[in-house]
């Protein structure tokens, strides 16, 4: 047995399996005969089985240096550190594939343990082994992760060292993988749902699966963010760029339904946007992949043009078209009747839905505008990051304004005692962004100011609120904890207004200097002194470092590096980044003497509130998964009504 | 009709998605050339080594409308590819420099966000597409480009 027959023969079952499991849901569905749903059933776990065996097979021909795989003598060397080696199976393309292949089999394996009547359990693992088909079908033809050389090298050149100058890159992927492909299941239910015109329960069913999908997209998307300020060395964490875009969509519309959802689940309304909202969101992880794979627009996360570009077309508009067909299918039945307050919680949550569509259609439009002009008008033009702020700060700051007041507000018409504190949360508004003028910042940080202190009052408003309901009902003000839904999005929604502070303070406020040194020569720039002392080469095995040695006065000695992999014709910068709770002082080797070392170009860059950013990622993923924890359900979903 | 209005928009997807991908999204015409736009002018600090000849820093604007310029860009990565390529293109061009008023020097610019790089003389470009020579006339409109060694 060698990794590439293992490989090979798992990655065929896998689609044998979702081959079959697929035939049989469909004649489950069609025959009303549940002896076929419990065969398709039955393949879920051998599905799994076999990706995860599919799996073992690439770490195995990985770690065993078998560079008779192609895979492995692309993107592995025999100088590869154990964490590189194991992770290396999302270095590329075809690995990254697998990965997707083995989490989809796992959600649904998951997915088909969860009960449901079997018309639409049999859709769900329809669409779910559906997915599965193209994913191994894609694995065993064009893009094989197990195919081999006839000359096998006696060593590979190792994994893109981006992926190797960062741990964060081990973790970035798998988080995202386990975002996108969760939505797959929200989309699976969505489907069964119009199909079999029962329109109601879908959605209390997949909220857990979307919160989780949500939960990881978020914390993927920080863990992204993360490694993009500590690697790309341009001190920066978000640069519209489009595979940054195309995942954000998927982001925004997954949080516009879990907004909805609500609505649907308590008042029977925004069906339709529920279901469009689903389907565009999982469309829209699939149009992210689409464009990393395919070469359509240019990015730094573009993987080599293969021939998985038109696959993942086909599919992407497979899947928009089967969710929106059904969904014109239906559109009659699914209309909403009833008008809403607009001071009321589902007018708040439709209003904040728009926002987040709204957004999503924007990045959109701007992502894919240089392609329209290009096709319509012959023009090269580029969309940059200017546009993207521009388009995202208002609408930023209206969720925002939203997020405060949205969950104060009573269901279907305002109540008088919410005008007092929509009173005090404007007043705290007007007062932050008072505070922020006076101390002279600039009117849109001293809005977010603003912003923060209104939605930190509305979550302490609504803590105090909960907890004054458990003691009227004569319970312990504790118990308030246990409604865990309500606890969880309020810890989220004050990260989310802690981030928002982050951003507008590290965007609005961000200083940059850069200077070339002499040997013994002193610098002060913002606060910090150094002196270069000197660069000094490090042979690492896999690469080669060059740090420059700088005495700054507060923070000792700081060696920021540069990275020279063999495989690359440039070094990598790997800044040192000191994180203090005020500013970020981020040290960057942009060039050395390469005769003598008697001289550096170093460049300073210092960033308010960053360190702020990643602790509001913490708290959202903490936030999400203190409603995700299983003692909390089922009951902890329903709320205690404070009146 | 409204029901096939979601046919409409798969279809506008596939079909622009389809021809995006038939194209090569690398290639880059020169703006410069086509337009024949003037080289825009700019101030940069100079690296060490070249201080004693051009002084601290250099601006564009002064040397043009005298004499055929050659701007040569490049990422401040590029090491040691572009430092060895410089004595090529300083033989090729500085072969036809003898004659009245003709110079070359190298200037970089990096693709990062915003990282613009000092220039520095001698020192010609190589790398991966977006690191262009320009050459121009003396007024600085942009006569043609080239990629690569």
């Amino acid at each position: 047995m060698t990794p590439a027959l293992l490989g090979n023969l798992s990655v065929a079952l896998a689609l044998a399996f979702s081959l079959l499991g697929l035939a049989l849901a469909l004649l489950a569905y069609l025959q009303g005969d549940r002896r076929f749903l419990k065969g398709a059933k039955a393949l879920a776990p051998l599905t799994l089985l076999s990706a995860l065996a599919a799996f073992v097979a690439l770490e195995w021909a990985l770690l065993t240096h078998d560079f008779s795989l192609a895979y492995v003598a692309r993107n592995h060397s025999l100088q590869d550190p154990l964490w590189v080696t194991l992770v290396t199976p999302w270095a590329a393309l075809e690995g990254s594939i697998l990965l997707w292949g083995l989490l989809q089999t796992l959600y649904t394996f998951v997915a088909s343990r969860k009960p449901l009547d079997p018309w639409r359990a049999s859709l769900v693992l329809a669409v779910l082994f559906g997915v599965q088909v193209f994913f191994f079908g894609v694995m065993a033809t064009i893009a094989s992760p197990f195919q081999t050389l006839p000359n096998p090298p006696a060593d590979g050149t190792g994994p893109n060292p981006l992926l190797q100058n960062h741990w964060m890159m081990a973790v970035h992927p798998v988080l995202m993988y386990l975002g996108f492909v969760g939505l797959s299941v929200p989309y699976a239910y969505a489907v069964a749902a119009m199909v079999t015109r029962r329109y109601q329960s879908w959605v209390e069913e997949t909220r857990w699966w979307a919160l989780i999908a949500w939960g990881f997209l978020t914390a993927g998307k920080v863990a992204g963010m993360w490694w993009s300020y500590e690697v790309l060395g341009w001190g920066g964490y978000w640069a519209w760029d489009p595979v940054e875009n195309a995942s954000f969509v998927p982001w925004l519309l997954a949080t516009a339904f879990l907004h909805t959802a609500i609505v649907q689940q308590t008042r029977g309304a925004f069906k339709a946007w529920n279901f469009a909202f689903v389907t565009l969101a999982f469309s829209a992880t699939l149009l992210g992949t689409f464009l990393t794979r395919s070469g359509v627009i240019q990015s730094v996360h573009a993987f080599a043009e293969g021939p998985v570009g038109p696959a993942f077309l086909g599919f992407f508009l497979l899947a928009t078209a089967l969710g929106l067909g059904l969904l014109s299918r239906v559109s009659r039945e699914v209309r909403d009747v009833a008008v809403f307050h607009p001071f009321s919680r589902e007018g708040a949550l439709l209003l904040g839905a728009f926002f987040f569509s709204g957004w999503a259609l924007v990045v959109l439009l701007g992502t894919f505008y240089p392609l329209l002009v290009e096709a319509f008008a012959g023009a090269k033009v580029s969309v940059g990051a200017p546009f993207f702020n521009q388009v995202s700060a208002p609408i930023g700051a209206g969720i925002l304004l939203l997020m405060g007041v949205g969950p104060l507000l009573p269901w279907r018409r305002p109540r008088k005692e919410v005008f007092r504190n929509l009173y005090l949360l404007l007043a705290a508004l007007a007062l932050g962004t008072l505070l922020g003028l006076l101390r002279g910042y600039t009117l849109g940080a001293s809005l977010a100011v603003g912003l923060f202190l209104y939605n930190t009052l509305a979550v302490a408003l609504l803590f105090a609120e909960g907890v004054r309901a458990r003691r009227l009902a004569g319970l312990s003000p504790w118990s308030f904890l246990e409604n865990r839904r309500r606890v969880g999005s309020l810890v989220v929604h004050f990260a989310v207004a802690l981030m928002a502070l982050a951003i507008a303070f590290s965007q609005t406020y961000r200083l940059e200097a850069e200077k070339t040194l002499y040997k013994g020569q002193a610098w002060e720039v913002a606060g910090v002194r150094m002196a270069f002392q000197g660069v000094r080469a490090l042979d690492e095995g896999r690469r080669f470092a060059v740090e420059a040695l700088l005495r700054t006065d507060r923070f000792g000695e700081v060696r920021p590096r540069l990275h020279f992999y063999p495989q690359m014709n440039s070094p990598l910068p790997s800044p040192k980044v000191i994180y203090t709770p005020g500013n970020d002082y981020y040290f960057l080797l942009m060039d050395f003497d390469r005769e003598k070392g008697e001289w550096a170009s170093v460049r300073l860059i210092v960033t308010p509130m960053v360190f702020w950013m990643w602790v509001a990622g913490v708290l959202m993923a903490l936030g999400t998964l203190y409603i995700l924890w299983p003692a909390s359900r089922p009951e902890a979903a329903r709320e205690v009504s404070p009146a | 009709v409204k029901g096939w209005l979601w046919v409409l928009v798969v279809a506008f997807l596939a079909g622009i998605f389809w021809w995006g991908m038939q194209r090569n999204p690398k290639e880059l015409p020169s703006v410069l050339a086509k337009e024949r736009r003037p080289a825009p002018d700019f101030t940069l600090p100079l690296l060490p080594p070249y201080r004693a000849a051009w002084g601290e820093t250099f601006r564009l604007g002064d040397y043009l409308g005298k004499r055929p310029i050659v701007l040569n860009f490049w990422a401040s990565w590029c090491y040691p590819a572009c430092y060895e390529e410089a004595p090529v293109l300083e033989g090729r061009l500085g072969g036809k420099a003898q004659g009245p008023g003709c110079s070359s020097w190298g200037g970089e610019n990096t693709q990062g966000q915003g990282a613009r790089r000092a220039p520095a003389v001698h020192r010609p470009s190589f790398g991966p597409p977006p690191s262009p020579q320009v050459f121009g006339t003396p007024e600085g409109r942009g006569g043609g480009w080239t990629t690569g060694m």
